[in-house]
């Protein structure tokens, strides 16, 4: 029945990825550990592939578009190994108290 | 050496000065020399102009063109003229004074002190012979930055906060209300030229030329028109040739100049037709706070405070004359402004003197100094006789012509404020100079055995000397600048 | 022989000017020693420091130009003046690296050159870029390349930055797909080019694309109030990096965002989205960056902030949605790329403390660097004579053209502020002693970071003498009257 109607086929797919990028931007916003952040980062990602993919755009776009969220997702995931060897934690508030002990006792780079 | 040279040289003379008293700090004797020559040959060059002005010789120097149809460009008038030999001559004496004070009180950073003076000469010269107004924005702009490490040269924490807001005060109103007054009337006239007669008159409706005005006049608060005040009573914690340098030589002179510029050059009489109700309110403003000053100096134990309240209601003087719209209101605004100039730099130097040989600075310390520093207390007494406004000495000659110009158009209480402000002037000066004079020699007056020196005590005596000049030049000053207040057929 | 490979290398300039980096960057990897990675990296920036000033020098200099035809990369007026910045910015950048390389771990000294040969030819390729898949596709590259080369850091500090930055990229690079989705459909056109005689079929929806699409470049670009990683990225990473992210990717992203203005702002339904949405973020940008400028305690933090707030002033040009308005903001661009080289530099080429109180007495200390500092902060508060001043003029005369005092207001605001940090600058550097001075550095190799401070002497050669840019800049701004592609 779905597949007999593209119109409301492509409504229901805009909805999913209009609230996979809001999921998204969401969690990048209000998570305060970095994995989650990773987390958010991928699911708004999927969403605007998902929203190209709905809205009809042109199939090198959404290839593009792919390739640069497995970019994200791949430097991502190798900054939150670094974070968790340079800091053993991966919570942001940890990191950011981390690194103000660090500047008030004038340790830069 | 033409008119060209000689523009281009007396502004790059003490920027030369500059520099040269820092490659040549030591020895001690080296860099007086170097700081007193340099002096007196920017002397020789003002007064190579104002000669060469007076014969009706022009010149019009363009550095740059920063922006289309804005020069970056000084030309050579008369009221420039006046500035420079002003600043020339009283420099020269400033600079000897200044090599006094440094030996006497073993001061930590002379060359400092010298440098940031001489630079700040530079910028007030640039203000003066600024060709419009783009220019004299630069040269304000330049000035308060050279003239910030005066204010905080001493170093410590009182200092620094003054230094803080000297630039917050000049700063902000330079950028908030200078520059887009500046822009505004590019925008109405096309031009920010400098013309006699102006270059606003007719253009403006009534409502931009009254906000013009006003943003102007406080725009350039080097002028110190309350509330733009502040910085000067704030920079009052500067060594003592900082002081003359600031108040007599550079920043409230240019403060002065600039506003006597943009109120003949810019809106002329016409002009400030237009903005006619501002002119009123800043002329109250300026009046009230003229004998305002005045009174508040009265209450002021220490003679830096003093004397700086003194020197803001003599420079308000020269404010309101300038916004009368007449030619008899700028003459008397440029005769105050050189009254101001001979008069407080006199003063200031006296004050230097005293204390730097006697270590004094409140006026409950002056009775009697004048028993044993009589030369320097009688230049004292006769620069505030010229404050106060007593024939037949500089500042005489401006108030009379501010009261008659002020008179002529029907704003006699103007008149009323001016002898007002005298009176105070005279309450807060005279008899701190009589009892100076008159009263008993203090035992151990010196804190220096060999008491003043002569680098001391003889700018001080000239500087009185000056404050004459007008007794005999005023006519020929008056035909000298009538080229500011006629506008070209 | 010379003539001709010239006439070829002008012939596919715009495309030379993307792939000259990325092929040198490969190079680099390849190269055994890091001083021959290094000269690769500066034999392919002056390549198309050549190639950007030849090509703007003919097109925007040389009068009427009709644009660079139908190419996937051609140049038009603001991309290519935008080009021209990046590519001297990122030369200079590139040089300097010769001295500020030994931050990097040994190994990885090539990868961080190669990386910001990669930014530098991804902005440009976003500059020189026709559709909006080779604009997104360029703009990815260069950033994806900063957060590598701003996770290299031997801090770890830096790490920190650059997880805030792949979360603010991710973010940017959704809000563009969504918005060239939606804007495709509501227009039908691929190439920015044809966004102004488009046949908009659903101005709604093309409208909220253009304007998502503003918004994701200005997160790039580090505009308020989503200009939380620069101050991070920045605070703790290598000299290098800091340079290389606030002169040309702070700036590249800002030139991207005009040139996208440049063609939605004619558009017919897009118009007024795009201008507001640039004038909302201006404010909020000049205002925040300004307060936020004025609080910091750390001078890169302070330049990011101080970045924040030009930004601003950038696009409250850009706002006006009028040719003097682009023009501008083109040179409040090159004023932002010049201070921020000028200061930045003069930081890394002192080695001093980042905290503002190790500036107290640098100008003494190490009076170029100082200078070239001076300079830089004259620039960011809008001194007169200083490229900054020249740009905030004409942001304001372009205000008062269009009769938006306001926004002549905001912009006098923003250099009120900049009087403000700018002025702290200055004052710690020369009317302060440093309580414990911090030794400065004597490395041979640190005389490469000079070019840097070049950044300084432009900022003051053009205030004092802007003819050429000025033209350059008109002529570029052009393009949004249609007297352009």
């Amino acid at each position: 029945m779905i597949s007999s109607d593209p119109a409301l086929l492509m409504r229901v797919m805009v909805a999913a990825a209009m609230a996979a990028v809001i999921l998204g931007l969401v969690a990048l916003a209000t998570s305060t550990n970095a994995g989650k952040r990773l987390a958010g980062a991928a699911t708004v990602m999927l969403g605007a592939v998902l929203a190209l993919a709905a809205l009809h755009a042109p199939q090198i776009f959404i290839s593009a578009a792919t390739a640069v969220s497995f970019g994200y997702a791949a430097l991502g995931a190798l900054v939150l190994i670094r974070l968790q060897e340079a800091y053993g934690d991966t919570e942001l508030a940890a990191i950011d108290a981390a690194d103000d002990d660090a500047e008030r006792v004038g340790t830069e780079s | 050496m033409n008119a060209e040279m000689g523009l281009l040289a007396i502004l790059v003379l003490p920027v030369a000065q500059a520099a040269l008293v820092l490659a040549c700090a030591r020895p001690p004797g080296l860099r007086d020399a170097v700081y007193m020559l340099a002096a007196c040959a920017s002397a020789g060059v003002a007064f190579f102009l104002f000669n060469e002005t007076a014969h009706g010789a022009q010149a019009h120097v363009v550095l740059a063109r920063p922006l289309p149809n804005v020069d970056l460009a000084f030309a050579l008038e008369p009221l420039g003229a006046m500035m420079a030999l002003l600043i020339g001559g009283l420099g020269l004496l400033h600079a000897i004074h200044t090599a006094g004070f440094a030996r006497a009180t073993h001061e930590k950073s002379p060359v400092r002190l010298m440098a940031f003076m001489a630079l700040s000469s530079a910028c007030a010269l640039g203000v003066a012979f600024s060709a419009n107004l783009f220019t004299m924005f630069v040269a304000l702009q330049a000035l308060t930055l050279a003239a910030f490490p005066l204010v905080e040269h001493n170093g410590d924490e009182a200092a620094g906060g003054a230094g803080r807001l000297f630039l917050a005060v000049l700063l902000a109103a330079s950028i908030g209300l200078f520059l887009p007054a500046m822009v505004w009337t590019y925008a109405i006239a096309g031009v920010l030229d400098f013309r006699p007669g102006g270059v606003l008159g007719g253009l403006a409706n009534p409502i931009s030329a009254n906000l013009l005005l006003v943003m102007f006049v406080f725009g350039i608060a080097a002028a110190a028109v309350p509330p733009m005040h502040r910085w000067l009573t704030a920079s009052r914690v500067a060594p003592f040739p900082a002081l003359t340098s600031m108040y007599a030589l550079t920043v409230l002179p240019a403060g002065c100049i600039g506003v006597f510029k943009v109120a003949a050059f810019v809106f002329g009489a016409s002009g400030l037709g237009d903005a006619h109700l501002a002119a009123r309110g800043l002329i109250v403003l300026a009046g009230a706070a003229m004998c305002a000053a005045a009174l508040i100096a009265l209450s002021k134990q220490d003679l830096r405070e003093r004397l700086a309240y003194s020197c803001l209601a003599q420079s308000l003087a020269a404010v309101l004359g300038a916004l009368l719209a007449l030619p008899a209101g700028l003459f008397a605004a440029a005769l105050q402004i050189t009254a101001l100039m001979c008069s407080a730099a006199t003063l200031l130097m006296a004050s230097g003197t005293i204390a730097a040989v006697t270590g004094r600075t409140q006026v409950s310390a002056y009775p009697g100094l004048g028993r044993v520093m009589p030369w320097t207390l009688a230049g004292f007494a006769l620069a505030s006789a010229s404050m106060v406004g007593m024939p037949p000495f500089a500042g005489a000659w401006a108030k009379l012509w501010l009261i008659a110009s002020s008179s002529s158009v029907g704003l006699v209480w103007v008149a009323v404020l001016v002898g007002l402000a005298a009176i105070l002037t005279f309450a807060h000066l005279g008899p701190m100079a009589a009892s100076a004079l008159s009263a008993r020699a203090p035992p151990d007056a010196f804190i220096r055995p060999d008491g003043a020196s002569f680098l001391l005590v003889a700018p001080v005596a000239l500087g009185a000397v000056a404050t004459l000049s007008l007794l005999v030049f005023a006519n020929s000053l008056s035909e000298f600048l009538s080229p500011v207040w006629t506008p070209p057929p | 022989m010379t003539a001709s490979l010239i006439e070829i290398a002008r012939a596919h300039a715009p495309l030379l000017l993307l792939t000259t980096p990325l092929l040198a960057a490969a190079l680099i990897l390849l190269a055994p020693i890091s001083r021959l990675s290094w000269a690769i990296g500066v034999a392919a920036m002056s390549g198309n420091v050549f190639l950007a000033m030849d090509a703007a020098t003919r097109h925007l200099l040389a009068g009427p130009w009709g644009g660079d035809g139908v190419s996937p990369l051609a140049f038009d007026g603001l991309g290519l003046a935008g080009a021209a910045i990046i590519a001297c910015t990122g030369a200079l950048a590139v040089i300097a690296a010769g001295a500020v390389m030994r931050q990097f771990e040994p190994r990885e000294r090539p990868l961080a050159l190669a990386l910001s040969l990669c930014v530098c030819g991804g902005w440009q390729g976003a500059l020189v870029a026709q559709d909006l898949l080779g604009v997104f596709l360029a703009s990815e590259t260069a950033w994806l390349a900063s957060v590598a080369l701003v996770s290299l850091s031997s801090d770890r500090g830096a790490l920190n930055g650059a997880m805030r930055m792949i979360s603010a990229g991710a973010a940017s690079a959704a809000l563009f797909l969504l918005g060239a989705a939606l804007l495709m459909r509501g227009t039908g056109v691929v190439r920015m080019s044809d966004l102004p005689l488009a046949q908009i079929a659903a101005p709604m929806s093309s409208a909220v694309g253009a304007a998502l699409i503003v918004v994701s470049l200005a997160v790039k670009a580090a505009l308020a109030p989503f200009h939380g990683w620069l101050a991070a990225a920045l605070g703790r990473t290598s000299a290098f990096a800091a340079i290389m992210l606030a002169s040309v990717g702070v700036v590249g992203a800002l030139a991207v965002t005009a040139r996208f203005a440049a063609y939605a702002i004619p558009a017919p339904s897009l118009g007024e989205s795009v201008t507001s949405v640039l004038t909302a973020l201006g404010v909020a940008s000049v205002g925040i960056g300004s307060l936020q400028a004025i609080g910091a305690a750390n001078v890169r933090r302070l330049a990011a902030y101080a970045g924040v707030a030009q930004g601003g002033g950038v696009l409250l040009a850009l706002g006006l949605g009028s040719p003097a308005g682009f023009a501008a903001a083109l040179l409040q661009m090159a004023a932002l790329a010049a201070a921020g080289i000028a200061v930045l530099g003069g930081v890394a080429a002192s080695g001093c403390k980042l905290s503002v109180d190790g500036l107290d007495g640098l100008g003494r200390r190490a009076p170029l660097s100082g200078a070239a500092m001076l300079v830089g902060a004259l620039s960011l508060m809008g001194a007169p004579l200083t490229l900054g001043f020249l740009g905030r003029w004409r942001a304001i005369e372009a205000a008062v053209g269009v009769d938006l005092w306001w926004s002549a207001g905001m912009i006098i605001a923003a250099s009120l502020a900049g009087a403000i940090y700018a002025g702290r600058l200055i004052e710690r550097l020369y009317f302060r002693r440093a309580a414990t001075p911090t030794p400065i550095q004597h490395d041979p190799w640190r005389v490469v970071i000079f070019p840097v401070l070049f950044g300084s002497v432009l900022a003051l050669a053009l205030g004092l003498e802007p003819s050429v840019l000025l033209r350059a800049a008109q002529a570029a701004s052009l393009q949004i009257a249609g007297e352009a592609p």
